[in-house]
């Protein structure tokens, strides 16, 4: 009789430990208050759009974050490439949408050693359906070699094969691109040197004069270096 | 012998987890102090319920191990403080794909930073670079995405990105990450697919994409992450290569060291190594310890050596695994290996719907296979590869044997599936289902009576279902 008592009262308090527990992590949110939680503490998830304008002394809070949210948004369709020519096995390949030109070759088992290295850019972006032909040695190809028949690409004008790197082009290579002027050139080019490099094409809108249209007009011709 | 007595470490492991867990809601070292706590004085509270005699002064030492964790975690979560600039010599140390960029991990002026360049700008691991460039703090998740790279970055000692301005070349891959390049390159170039995608993911811990979607449609996908099943593998087979002499400690540590390196160190294979380096070690002392303790021990190490990987898929996956097989009765003898894999299919569950959002339920059956015959498909397969590995004639016809079998495993897997399409969400029914039974295999273990373990695990159940 005694023993059940005292394991009705060791479970007892086991139970208000896990209670108060789940009134912790539920209730606290990293003060007591009854306001809205601070952008550094609690379950303030909707608060994450606005780390990236945090100051840097505050990396180390913004770890503390929590990440519970679950993403919603399906993972993207993969999508289909087809790669040929000089490549160990020549298919149809599944890749991640948003891959790359050499994600392809990889799948496809690597250049095989009749195949041309330097006729393919292994940085352009692929799209589904796209057929990636890699030019053997001494093969007359088109420029860039890719594509042989080149697929046309919804976004993208017919013919630019070769992307222009926002890290390391000049101010002149920037002009040629659509609704670019010298002045604006000129400008993402001190904006790059003040600021540092862009760590994608959507950070060319921190340049006064691009704003969103323009930006998604000359994003097919460009790709980020580091 | 006591709960306290068989695994003293469970509580201290519950405490620091969920010490973590508070912190990264409440970013309070106070609160975290209060949750580490509450959790270890309710698990001793329910070990209390044995009818044996309480051990004071264990269950003191328990606490305080238990508030050690949170006050070194407020230390080690801290920011790290960066320049803004470096530059100097670097030795790259891993370089992998990431989305469509290369990864590549650098040790330069005593950091280490991350760098995501283009596929023409990459470098081997092991190459060495005259770099110079800025400093940044590493990102956080994005918008709408769970992963957080900061943490998984931290959990690799990485502190920072840094974006180059200048990335020479001085030397390529050398010494380790040369050997590892040069096996990659043998696996890849002459063995057939099956056996060659099995044996990237066994021997180097890298993923052929292909044999990755087929193993997660068959819900066997743990068997391509180096684990402790792997792990073990290449114990025993040292150990019987050594001849199981007790007093061998140096070799088998060396071999599994090696090991654990040449694939890759992931959490999952730093967890079993470190479980079987115990072992290895209380064997030799003549004292083997307990499988939930060693597992707890090796939790604790790896979270006190960097508290990041707690929100690490792979450690999260391999803690709960290996405590579910750990804490499998004894008494069910050859059983329990037919068991294990259904098992652990279930407690790990939440965890892999969660992260990939649907687990097969075909993986219940294929599972009460997948684990014995995988046990001996791979060691078979590792040897019928060194011909064709080595360019011996007639190599490539032994790998074929291989790779049949591995065939024959695909039909039969695509036919269960065939025949059990049925996919499982994550749900609080599949929650709750997972964690009492995590909980109650836990608690029978460790000597509660069935009471207390089935009072105990629905307690628990109930409360992690309702954190989930």
């Amino acid at each position: 009789m005694r023993d059940r008592w005292k394991s009705f009262l060791f479970f007892s308090a086991a139970v208000v430990c896990l209670f108060f527990a789940w009134l912790l992590v539920s209730r606290f949110s990293g003060r007591w208050e009854r306001s809205d939680p601070s952008v550094l503490a609690g379950p303030a998830l909707s608060l994450k759009a606005q780390k990236e304008e945090l100051p840097r002394e505050n990396e180390g809070e913004r770890e503390s974050l929590p990440s519970l949210e679950r993403s919603e948004t399906p993972a993207p369709e993969p999508w289909v490439v087809y790669v040929t020519g000089g490549v160990r096995n020549p298919g149809v390949y599944r890749v991640d949408a948003g891959s790359r030109v050499y994600v392809a070759v990889e799948m496809a088992g690597g250049f095989s050693p009749e195949g041309d290295a330097e006729a393919v850019n292994l940085a352009e972006n692929l799209f589904d359906g796209r057929h990636v032909h890699v030019p053997r040695k001494g093969e007359r190809t088109p420029a860039a070699g890719l594509p042989a028949k080149p697929s046309p690409r919804p976004d993208a004008s017919p013919g630019s094969q070769t992307l222009l790197d926002v890290n390391g082009a000049t101010a002149s290579q920037l002009a040629t691109l659509p609704g670019i002027g010298p002045k604006l050139s000129e400008a993402i080019v001190a904006d790059r040197e003040s600021k540092g490099f862009f760590r994608s094409v959507d950070d060319l809108t921190r340049v006064r004069g691009i704003g969103s249209a323009k930006l998604e007009a000359i994003r097919p011709f460009l790709t980020v270096g580091p | 012998m006591t709960f306290l007595a068989r695994a003293p470490l469970l509580p201290v492991l519950a405490a620091w987890s969920f010490s973590l867990v508070v912190f990264d809601l409440t970013a309070s070292c106070l609160a975290a102090l209060a949750g580490a706590l509450l959790a270890v004085v309710g698990l001793l509270c329910l070990g209390g319920m044995s009818r044996e005699r309480p051990w004071p002064a264990l269950a003191l030492a328990i606490i305080g191990l238990s508030l050690a964790g949170p006050v070194l975690f407020c230390f080690r979560l801290a920011a790290p403080s960066l320049p803004s600039f470096v530059s100097g010599e670097g030795k790259v140390l891993l370089e992998r794909s990431w989305g469509g960029r290369r990864l590549v991990v650098v040790d330069v002026s005593e950091l280490r930073l991350v760098s995501f360049v283009p596929a023409r700008r990459t470098v081997a691991a092991g190459s060495r670079l005259d770099l110079e460039g800025k400093v940044l703090p590493l990102r956080g998740p994005r918008d709408g995405e769970t992963f957080d790279f900061s943490r998984w970055a931290r959990a690799r000692g990485i502190i920072g990105e840094f974006s180059p301005s200048r990335w020479d070349l001085l030397s390529g891959g050398s010494g380790w990450h040369r050997w590892r390049g040069a096996l990659e390159e043998r696996l890849l170039l002459n063995l057939p697919p099956l056996v060659r995608g099995h044996l990237l993911a066994a021997w180097l811990g890298l993923r052929d994409p292909d044999l990755a979607e087929s193993h997660r449609r068959w819900g066997t996908a743990h068997l391509l992450a180096v684990s402790g099943f792997h792990v073990g593998l290449v114990a025993a087979a040292v150990l019987v290569l050594t001849g199981s002499r007790r007093e061998g400690l140096v070799l088998p540590s060396l071999a599994l060291w090696a090991y654990v390196l040449l694939a890759g160190a992931a959490a999952s294979a730093l967890r079993a190594a470190l479980m079987i380096q115990l072992y290895l070690v209380g064997r030799r002392l003549g004292r083997p310890g307990g499988g939930i303790n060693a597992v707890a021990l090796a939790g604790l190490l790896l979270l006190a050596w960097r508290p990041w990987w707690f929100w690490d898929v792979g450690w999260r996956l391999s803690m709960t695994a290996a405590l579910t097989l750990a804490a499998l009765p004894e008494n069910l003898g050859a059983r329990s290996f037919l068991l294990a894999g259904p098992a652990v299919w279930l407690t790990t569950a939440p965890l892999s719907a969660g992260t990939f959002g649907a687990v097969p339920l075909a993986g219940l059956v294929l599972n009460l296979a997948a684990l014995p015959l995988f046990g001996l498909l791979l060691p078979l397969a590792s040897v019928a590869a060194l011909p064709a590995l080595w360019g011996w004639a007639g190599g490539p016809i032994v790998a074929t044997f291989a790779e049949d079998l591995f065939a024959f495993w695909a039909w039969a897997a695509d036919g269960v599936v065939r025949f059990v399409p049925a996919l499982v969400a994550p749900s609080a029914l599949l929650f709750s289902a997972a964690f009492f039974v995590f909980f109650l295999l836990l608690f029978r273990k460790v000597g509660l009576p069935s009471p207390a373990a089935l009072g105990g695990a629905t307690s628990l159940a109930l409360f992690c279902s309702l954190l989930s």
